[in-house]
């Protein structure tokens, strides 16, 4: 990035007040690491959201609470019952970024690679908005759009709100790629919940092989009230796969991405509900 | 097997500047730069094949911080090799410092020297350039076809040794050899193979990119600190393309931050060398990540086509091969790299028919240049995916069928002399092979035993093992040449002064470990010096797996002469005869003990007191052989059936490089090397647009693997004595390079009946292969 | 230029800084050179640094971003008379070939192991794994740093 100047706020106020006064030429910073993919932008300020104390991340009566600059080392090595980001948060980039980058800036301006919308609209996250007042939307009307476009000057992503995983429900998360570090080919995260082994509600999110992340309705209605094993899970995924349009990254094929997410959401969808399985009372 | 004991040598001390280098003290080019540098930025050309019709370059100059604007209307236009060879060089001139055409996309249009790089990086964007846009080539398969587009149709470019050269129909080399009658062994055999095989794009991704800096001193010599295998080389090669003589020009090369052979090429230094003379100031030139992919060396692409024919009881009868290489724009390393893809792995296996054709053939894609492994790494992947294919075809376990074939101690092979670099090779008797030992060290540690058919595995998860015999060489013989200067000093501690070129490998540490040994001293007491032009004696620099066996040798013989100065010395101060003296830890003694000097007291009475003089000396030395070292590698690989994802479990590579002078670095040799062969088998590659751009120029999307991709590797040395070696040793640096995409996609094979023909073998390749019913035909890659 | 003050190996320090300088710009502009740029995108490692205990790469993050914090870098940890257990483990594994991946990945490392003196192996392997080395395989690297986490090697390293 081109930067023309900086701020470090010390409160919330602060960096909504520098914004709005800077319009579009103001440029929130959280772990700059996104930044690298942007170097052709025009002159910016920098607002630094570090110091805001917007990193904690807290368990409430029915999930958590994380601060947008919480790092994605800090959801890694967060730890309670229910928590399931760290799972996610392992198998982002590199320790150094995993370090620096933050949640709210993996999830405001997103690529057709990245890593947190998936799993965020598996769980049906909600993100939390300051603006003149607290707004908070769902990661579905969040993710439609890209999602910087829901922020007016001085709007800031505060907190993201994830539900516990409880009793009866699992959480299956896959991320296909040549190395470790390497950008994804294919993110899927499930969620599910059994009720009387039958599939009392399901949510299929995907990524890198599509456009941009996406759930996926048609294999959740055909799951729902369905008797889960892998031959309802591969029918569902053969049936439902149209309603994506499919797109290879990174020199894979188109075919072969369509591929790839059929055979991940059906392990992904096996991991969920195995986890469901040995997660009842 | 080891014959002697040693005190120095084989012992696993500390490499010499290891602690400096973790410690991080200012080591690198880039460390050592003046405060007051200007930085160079290169405009490369956005298109792939082009004439520049006009460029104007006044505003850049115009701009306030902008000290020189260099391009192809105001610098030499000399016809030169930017390949770091001996001379004269086997690699045809086609290149100028700039020209006013564009074979590349990146190819350099202009330099701009500016106070900072940000100015820099605008006096680009303000330079004005035309082009007229020429069709571009960017196969082989295209480039040699008729009427197609001429890529140096400059009057200059020329072979500049007698060998066959065709600019006008792309051909930057060829190479025809044939010993016995080919087809007469293709038709004695009862089973024949005919396939073909391609090697994809790579990179050698040295962690510290190309980067250079000059000066003028005092003396308006121009004083030149690059990051370089070749400080020689690169000296006569300036002096070559700047128009100056030789003596002009002095080449440190300090700390190299990895080289893998893309820094035997002279890449940045011309353009610093030349900006040093316009600005008079000193100048900085770093590659970014980017660059380094498209703009610095790579490996050269190869279309390969395998024929062999064998007998049922396992002999070879003949074995044909045609390799040809896109050597890119420029034509760097083109002839050698294919010859050796022949001469360094026609050998391995007892033959009486072979052929073989090499060419190297001109695109607008790229430069290939000297890469590890050198043309051996592209024929291993044919050749040793041939041999299990053929074992399969005669009924024989792979492992077997390599054994009862493989070259032994004693035995010699036609193809060393009809195959050299560029011209003959030259003779010689294998004195050292344990490769026999390798294979059944190798293979116990792989459970080779347990091995299955592919025929009989089921599931989505499929295991598989496989494996690869290698050989390479051990230096030039008869063409490459390395010095060494040693002088004592009066605390008993020594200079080293050497040519040789230390690019990460530890090389230093080798060569003080041969003095020390031979000097009869500890390695503390040498202080190495490598490498300087003005101060150390001339050595061709590091490639060709040639630094410990052959400057090895030439510290060696220094180190002998300095020893017996010493002795007499001794002699003089104890007043007895050398016949009754002997050496031990830097103290001369007579045998019986009764008396005794240090080092210490000799460099002070050889200095001081009588018949004052410099105890030390000079030698160089050329080699008459190449010894080969040999391996068996083994790779134990998982598939995926559902997506084709392959992960390797376990490598093994076991490894006679002789007596391994310093055991834990000739390990890391090995170590560092198959790694490098698994991510080029398994992730790196190329992605070039229709335009010839590539477009995964960084770490992000090129892939390289990291400590959480790591299979179990284990390294098994298998010392043998190479007579002609310094302490029995050759070389281990390359051959490590080749085992993994032969072992691999003979491991794959086995787990799930998929034949790869192309790297890399990507999940995608393996799915198509597995739907198609194990093999999809390949395409050239672009 | 504005100025930000920060503590840089263990001393409080101030500099004026360009607004889209990264910390790796400023430091090796100040002589530090120890800290390797081996990308410029946050890809490789070398550039490696430990802010406020973390290992982050120095050169996707700007000199602004380190107004108040804590930084190290490798010119900090140790020196000929005094190597930091880590610097003496690599050198003596043979883990230091080229040596141009070797600040970053001492320094990633010693984030780690000053926060988990007894990593495993499977941690330590996960924590490196942001450290480009081409040369060694990352073989020696592993063994080096594995044994430095082993029980009972801190009271040694103190
Ligand atoms: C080598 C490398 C590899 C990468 N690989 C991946 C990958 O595989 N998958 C992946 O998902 N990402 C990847 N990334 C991208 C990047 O790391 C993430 O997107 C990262 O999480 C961004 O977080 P940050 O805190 O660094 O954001 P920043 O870079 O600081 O900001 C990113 C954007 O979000 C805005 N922003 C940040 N916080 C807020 C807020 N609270 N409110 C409003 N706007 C805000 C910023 O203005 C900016 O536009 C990679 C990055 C690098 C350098
Ligand atoms: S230089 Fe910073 S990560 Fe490569
Ligand atoms: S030692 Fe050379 S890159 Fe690691």
């Amino acid at each position: 990035m081109n930067y023309i100047d900086f701020t470090i706020p010390q409160t919330l106020t602060e960096a909504r007040d520098a914004l709005k006064a800077l319009g579009p030429e103001g440029m929130p910073v959280a772990g700059s690491t996104l930044h690298v993919f942007l170097r052709d932008e025009a002159p910016k300020v920098a607002v630094d959201l570090r110091q805001l104390g917007l990193n904690r991340i807290d368990a409430e009566a029915d999930g958590f609470v994380v601060g947008a600059t919480a790092t994605v080392t800090d959801m890694d090595e967060y730890a309670a019952p229910g928590w399931v980001l760290d799972r996610v948060a392992c198998e982002f980039v590199t320790q150094p970024i995993r370090n620096m980058a933050t949640i709210g800036g993996s999830i405001v301006r997103v690529f057709p690679w990245s890593d947190w919308p998936v799993p965020l609209l598996a769980l049906d996250a909600q993100l939390v908005i300051t603006g003149d007042d607290e707004r908070t939307m769902g990661s579905s009307e969040f993710f439609a759009v890209q999602p910087f476009h829901h922020l007016h000057p001085g709007d800031l992503l505060t907190a993201v709100q994830v539900p516990a995983l409880r009793t009866g429900e699992g959480f299956g998360y896959f991320k296909e790629r040549r190395t470790s570090t390497d950008f994804s080919r294919c993110t899927v995260a499930v969620w599910l919940q059994l009720a009387q082994h039958k599939i009392a509600a399901v949510r299929v999110a995907i990524g890198a092989a599509t456009p941009m992340p996406r759930r996926m309705p048609a294999i959740e209605s055909a799951l729902t009230g369905a008797r889960p094993g892998p031959d309802a899970f591969t029918q569902a995924v053969q049936a439902g796969l149209d309603e994506a349009r499919w797109k290879g990254l990174h020199g894979i094929s188109d075919d072969y991405a369509r591929h790839l997410a059929s055979v991940r959401i059906v392990d992904a969808l096996t991991a969920a509900w195995t986890e469901a399985k040995g997660n009842t009372e | 097997m080891s014959k002697r004991k040693f005190s120095v040598v084989n012992q696993p001390l500390r490499k010499i500047d290891a602690m400096s280098l973790a410690l991080g003290k200012p080591s690198y080019v880039g460390d050592l730069k003046p405060a007051d540098a200007l930085v160079i930025k290169m405009l490369g050309s956005p298109h792939a094949h082009a004439r520049i019709t006009s460029i104007d370059v006044s505003a850049a100059e115009a701009m306030p911080g902008v000290k020189a604007v260099l391009h192809h209307g105001n610098v030499p236009r000399i016809v030169h090799t930017t390949a770091g060879q001996g001379y004269p060089e086997p690699s045809p001139y086609d290149t100028f410092m700039f020209d006013n055409k564009v074979r590349f996309v990146g190819d350099r249009v202009a330099a701009v020297a500016a106070e900072s790089e940000k100015i820099a990086k605008a006096a680009l964007k303000a330079i004005r350039v035309e082009y007229e846009v020429l069709e571009p080539v960017f196969r082989i398969q295209d480039a040699m076809k008729d009427g197609a587009p001429v890529i140096h149709d400059e009057p200059e470019a020329k072979a500049v040794i007698p060998v066959p050269y065709d600019k006008d129909r792309n051909m930057a080399a060829k190479v025809d050899m044939e010993i016995g009658d080919f087809e007469r062994g293709m038709a004695e055999a009862d089973e024949t193979i005919d396939y073909p095989f391609y090697n994809h794009y790579a990179q050698h991704c040295p962690i510290e990119p190309h980067v250079s800096m000059a000066w003028l001193d005092r003396e308006d010599r121009i004083i030149i600190t690059t990051s370089t295998q070749v400080p020689f080389h690169c000296r006569r090669i300036v002096a070559q393309t700047l128009g100056i003589p030789v003596q002009r020009i002095r080449v440190i090369k300090p700390r190299i931050g990895g080289g893998f052979g893309a820094k035997q090429e002279i890449i940045l230094e011309d353009v610093v060398a030349m900006m040093a003379l316009r600005t008079r100031r000193p100048v900085y030139w770093e590659y970014t990540r980017e660059e380094e992919f498209v703009a610095a060396r790579t490996r050269h692409p190869m279309l390969m086509r395998l024929r062999m024919g064998a007998k049922r009881d396992g002999t070879i009868t003949a074995v044909g091969l045609d390799a040809t290489s896109n050597t890119g724009w420029n034509g760097s390393q083109g002839l050698t790299v294919v010859c050796n893809s022949g001469s360094k792995m026609l050998p391995l296996y007892k033959c009486d028919h072979i052929h073989f054709l090499g060419m190297a053939v001109y695109t607008n894609l790229p430069a290939g240049g000297a890469y590890r492994g050198y043309g051996a790494t592209q024929s291993a992947f044919a050749y040793e995916s041939a041999m299990d294919e053929m074992a399969e075809k005669i009924g024989m376990d792979p492992l077997e069928f390599r054994s009862r074939n493989h070259i032994r101690s004693g035995d010699t092979s036609p193809v060393f002399r009809a195959l050299g670099e560029g011209r003959e090779g030259v003779d010689q008797a294998i004195t050292s092979c344990e490769l026999a030992r390798c294979i059944k060290a190798g293979a116990k540690a792989i459970g080779w035993r347990k091995r299955k058919p592919h025929t009989e595995k089921t599931g989505r998860y499929r295991r598989g093992i496989g494996m690869a015999c290698l050989m390479q060489g051990s230096a030039i013989p008869e063409i490459d040449m390395g010095a060494a200067t040693l002088k004592m000093n009066e605390d008993g501690s020594f200079n080293l002064l050497m040519g040789a070129t230390d690019l990460g490998t530890g090389s230093d540490t080798v060569l003080a470990q041969i003095a020390a040994e031979q000097l009869g001293t500890r390695l503390d007491k040498i202080i190495v010096y490598s490498s300087d032009t003005d101060m150390t004696p001339f050595d061709v620099g590091a490639y060709a797996s040639s630094t410990t066996y052959l400057s090895g040798q030439a510290v060696l013989d220094v180190a002998r002469k300095v020893r017996k100065q010493i002795l007499q010395v001794g002699a003089d101060m104890l007043d007895c005869s050398v016949r009754e003296l002997t050496i031990a830890d830097g103290v001369v003694m007579r045998k019986d003990g009764s008396e005794q000097v240090t080092f210490s007291e000799i460099a002070l009475h050889s200095m001081y007191s009588a018949n004052q003089f410099q105890i030390g000396d000079i030698s160089s030395k050329i080699v008459h052989h190449s010894p080969p070292p040999f391996a068996a590698h083994f790779a134990d690989v998982e598939v995926d059936t559902m997506t084709g994802q392959v992960r390797v479990i376990k490598y093994v590579a076991a490894a006679d490089c002789g007596t391994p002078i310093h055991p834990r670095l000739a390990e890391g040799q090995v170590e560092g090397a198959v790694m490098n062969g698994i991510c080029y088998a398994l992730t790196e590659e190329y992605l070039f647009n229709p335009q010839g751009r590539m477009t995964n120029g960084n770490f992000g999307d090129y892939k390289l693997y990291t400590t959480s991709d790591l299979p179990e590797m284990e390294t098994i040395l298998v010392p043998s004595y190479e007579k002609t070696g310094p302490y029995g040793a050759k070389s281990i640096a390359e051959i490590g390079i080749n085992g993994p995409l032969p072992a691999i996609a003979n491991a794959i094979y086995n787990a799930c009946g998929v034949r790869l023909r192309s790297g890399p073998f990507t999940a995608e390749k393996i799915w198509r292969s597995l739907q198609a019913g194990g093999e999809i035909p390949f395409e050239e890659g672009h | 230029m504005k100025e930000i003050t920060f503590t840089l190996n263990g001393e409080v320090r101030t500099f004026r800084i360009e607004p889209d300088e990264t910390l790796i710009d400023l430091l090796r502009r100040n002589q530090l050179t120890g800290t390797k740029r081996g990308c410029d995108t946050g890809m490789c490692g070398s550039c490696a640094v430990i802010m406020d205990g973390r290992a982050v790469n120095a050169c996707i993050l700007y000199a602004f971003q380190v107004e108040g914090r804590t930084i190290e870098t490798i010119e900090g940890v140790g020196d000929f008379d005094r190597p930091h257990p880590l610097q003496t483990a690599l050198a003596d594994a043979g883990a230091v070939q080229c040596g141009f991946c070797t600040p970053g990945m001492v320094m990633t490392a010693k984030a780690l192991l000053d926060q988990q003196p007894n990593a495993t192996e499977t941690e330590i392997k996960k924590h490196l794994d942001g450290n480009l080395c081409r040369c060694t395989g990352y073989v020696k690297i592993l063994d080096a740093v594995i044994q430095c986490a082993a029980p009972g090697t801190e009271e040694e390293a103190s």
